[in-house]
């Protein structure tokens, strides 16, 4: 005699939303297991299975307490936990294929299919493991049918969570994975057939107060353990972050010192041009001084020429300076207008010393942009220089890079270096972009994939595109700081 | 004034460095014109006095030694001064060893300028003086009678009276005269100052015929 049970609505939902529950939290934490090494590395991995097998484990068993059949069952206690260690094993080896740098899709296939092994292995070990007045046979179809969608929706989910750090993203993976978990459990309840060998005593049409709140209990319980865990994953997640974000600082800086070591020449002219000027006029006026009579009017505008070539090196030795220092970054309103003569008068003497004539075409009253203006320096100078050097092999045409500024139509403000040199193809375009990817014997290849990052962390965009007729442009767009030119 | 009469361009792109350099020299009482490109000063007429160029070697477009073979290719004869931001050697070879008169480093002292200025002047003068010379010989010269100018050619060489009628079939009489009329519209008064004066002509000599004189 079939035997058919029927279902608590409230505890199938509460099943579902632990195994979505779940499934995010172990998503999250396994997302620290690739960047991570060692044995950082191994407890993340293991957190993620644990998470991972218990929050099947949990929702298999609350699904199975929403189970109501007219005779009563109990569970054998060895096989209950192997099912639990079924799951964790093997969701963890799943964790462990995907978690490893590789570009083909086979790691996703992989994981994706241990995945959904670990919920089916745990399903029907869990099934196992009960014991009562009915006997348990399966529908063959159906079970291929709960191996189907445990395996593909798993995949699914795995392809979802590891392309992405979006949030709603991963949301959707999660709920994609709990759906695997939760399809998975009810496509294999309706595959299983349970017949009764003897007679139904205390047909139960309800689920016991007792049952309900056992239920609640292991929700409950399993909901503190993700709960502590997305905790700490969120904690590890904003120190990775602080990490990254200190590291990114670091290498701006010691590629900008580095920057400015190369340029030392044309700096050092830069400065020292004022100077002979101070020194020169200096001269002037020890002689007009001996004069007689004197001159007090020619001597009063030498001195004007004095301080006015004195501040003259100095302005250029405080732009170095800010250059050198090592500094936290400092996000503020500025004028990328000001950014860009700043930038510009520290590379004018080297621009020129190659034979290229540098224009500049900034658009007045632009908004101001939320940055940190020794950084974005960083990125002008930088892109000048590569305009610069990409102009060298150039002896047919004029050497010209052209500066401009302008507002962008996504409304943040657009800066374009555009040269006249070799010029790039559509290829390697993005190679260029790439750290150590260098055509120059004595370069690091730092100076684009430093800018590309200093960019991005301001919430632009930085990318190259041709000139229709030669050369390349080189562009840059920055948020603005919503407080306009002033 | 020691300068009167005479120019210095000065040919820096840096507004400032033109101006000290501008004035300095104005102080000398020396005229100065200043110019921030080379090309700026190629184009310039100049005025045909002494003068001298004081030129920064980095120039934007064409540098200071760009300037300075442009210069020659074109027989303008002005002694430059280069002044240069970051001299370094193989640069200022370069430099000398193209007629630059001297190679000063920013910042440099002012009576060094100055000292180099009056001694490229100087150097203009005589320059000029002498080419100026040239013309006015030249210009005696070309006043010779064909006849004159054989007979010429044939004395500096060395040949008597006698070998120079027998080679031009005249008498020594003739040739006398000739040579008493070549020593008059040349100016020269002996023998020894007309050789010195065709040779500055470089007038292409004939055989060195006393060496045939047995």
């Amino acid at each position: 005699m079939v035997v058919t049970g029927t279902y608590d609505h409230y505890l199938v939902a509460l099943s579902i939303l632990v195994a979505c529950f779940a499934s995010y939290t172990a998503l999250d934490l396994s997302g620290h297991v690739g960047p991570a090494q060692g044995f950082a590395r191994r407890v993340w991995l293991a957190a993620a299975a644990l998470t991972m097998g218990s929050g099947i484990w949990s929702m298999h068993f609350v699904a199975m307490l929403a189970f109501i059949m007219p005779t009563p069952m109990t569970y054998d206690i060895g096989l209950t936990v192997l099912s639990l260690i079924v799951a964790i094993v093997v969701t963890g080896v799943g964790f462990y294929v995907i978690s490893r740098p590789s570009a083909s899709p086979l790691p996703l296939a992989l994981s994706g299919t241990f995945m959904g092994l670990g919920i089916a292995g745990m399903h029907y070990t869990g099934m196992a493991a009960m014991r009562g007045h009915v006997e348990l046979s399966y529908d063959p179809l159906f079970v291929a049918l709960s191996l189907f969608i445990a395996i593909g929706a798993s995949t699914a989910a795995l392809w979802l969570a590891f392309r992405t750090t979006n949030l709603g993203e991963k949301l959707g993976a999660a709920v994609v994975m709990g759906l695997a978990v939760s399809g998975m459990h009810y496509t294999g309840m309706r595959a299983a057939i349970f017949t009764a060998h003897g007679p139904l005593h205390e047909a139960r049409l309800s689920a016991g107060l007792d049952q309900t709140n056992l239920a609640l209990a292991v929700a409950g319980f399993t909901f503190v353990i993700l709960a502590f865990a997305s905790v700490a994953s969120l904690f590890e997640r904003k120190r990775a972050e602080e990490a990254l974000r200190q590291a990114q600082a670091e290498l701006a800086h010691v590629t900008r010192v580095m920057t400015l070591g190369e340029l030392t020449a044309s700096i050092s002219h830069e400065v020292n041009q004022p100077i002979a000027a101070i020194v020169t006029n200096g001269q002037i006026c020890l002689r007009l001084l001996a004069l007689e009579p004197p001159r007090p009017d020619d001597m009063r505008a030498t001195v004007e020429r004095i301080i006015t070539d004195g501040n003259r090196a100095s302005e250029v030795i405080q732009r170095i300076r800010a250059l050198a220092k090592r500094s936290e970054p400092q996000m503020v309103s500025l004028d990328i207008n000001d950014v860009i003569r700043e930038a510009v008068l520290l590379m004018r003497r080297e621009v020129l010393s190659q034979g290229v004539s540098l224009r500049t075409e900034l658009a007045p009253a632009l908004p101001h942009v939320h940055g940190d203006r020794v950084q974005l320096q960083q990125v002008v100078i930088n892109l000048l220089i590569n305009g610069v050097e990409a102009m060298a092999p150039i002896t047919d045409r004029p050497r010209v890079i052209l500066v401009r500024s302008g507002l962008h139509e996504t409304g943040q403000v657009h800066v374009a270096v555009q040269d006249s040199g070799i010029g790039i193809d559509s290829k390697t375009a993005e190679k260029l972009f790439s750290a150590f990817f260098t055509t120059k014997p004595t370069g690091m290849g730092m100076g684009l994939s430093i800018s590309r990052s200093i960019i991005r962390v301001h919430g632009g965009r930085l990318w190259a595109s041709p000139n229709p007729d030669h050369g390349a442009a080189f562009q840059f767009t920055v948020p603005t700081s919503g407080q306009g030119a002033s | 004034m020691k300068g009167a009469d005479s120019v210095v361009f000065v040919v820096d792109d840096d507004s400032s460095i033109r101006e000290a350099i501008k004035n300095l020299i104005s102080l000398e009482g020396i005229r100065v014109e200043t110019f921030g490109t080379a090309q700026e000063f190629l184009r310039s007429k100049r005025p045909d006095v002494p003068g001298c160029v004081v030129l920064d070697v980095e120039l934007p477009g064409l540098s200071g030694l760009d300037l300075q073979s442009e210069l020659a290719a074109h027989g303008i004869k002005l002694p430059i001064i280069f002044i240069t931001g970051y001299g370094d050697v193989p640069m200022s070879v370069r430099a000398m060893k193209a007629g630059a008169l001297e190679f000063l480093t920013k910042p440099f002292r002012d009576q060094d300028l100055l000292n180099a200025i009056y001694q490229a002047l100087e150097r203009d003068r005589v320059e000029r003086q002498h080419s100026r010379e040239i013309i006015e010989l030249r210009e005696r010269f070309d006043a010779l009678t064909s006849r004159e100018r054989e007979v010429m050619t044939l004395v500096v060489a060395g040949w008597l009276n006698k070998q120079i009628g027998f080679e031009l079939g005249i008498s020594e009489i003739t040739v006398k005269i000739h040579r008493g009329r070549v020593m008059n519209k040349i100016g020269a008064r002996s023998l020894a100052e007309l050789v010195r004066l065709t040779e500055r002509l470089e007038i292409p000599k004939a055989n060195d015929q006393s060496a045939k004189t047995r």
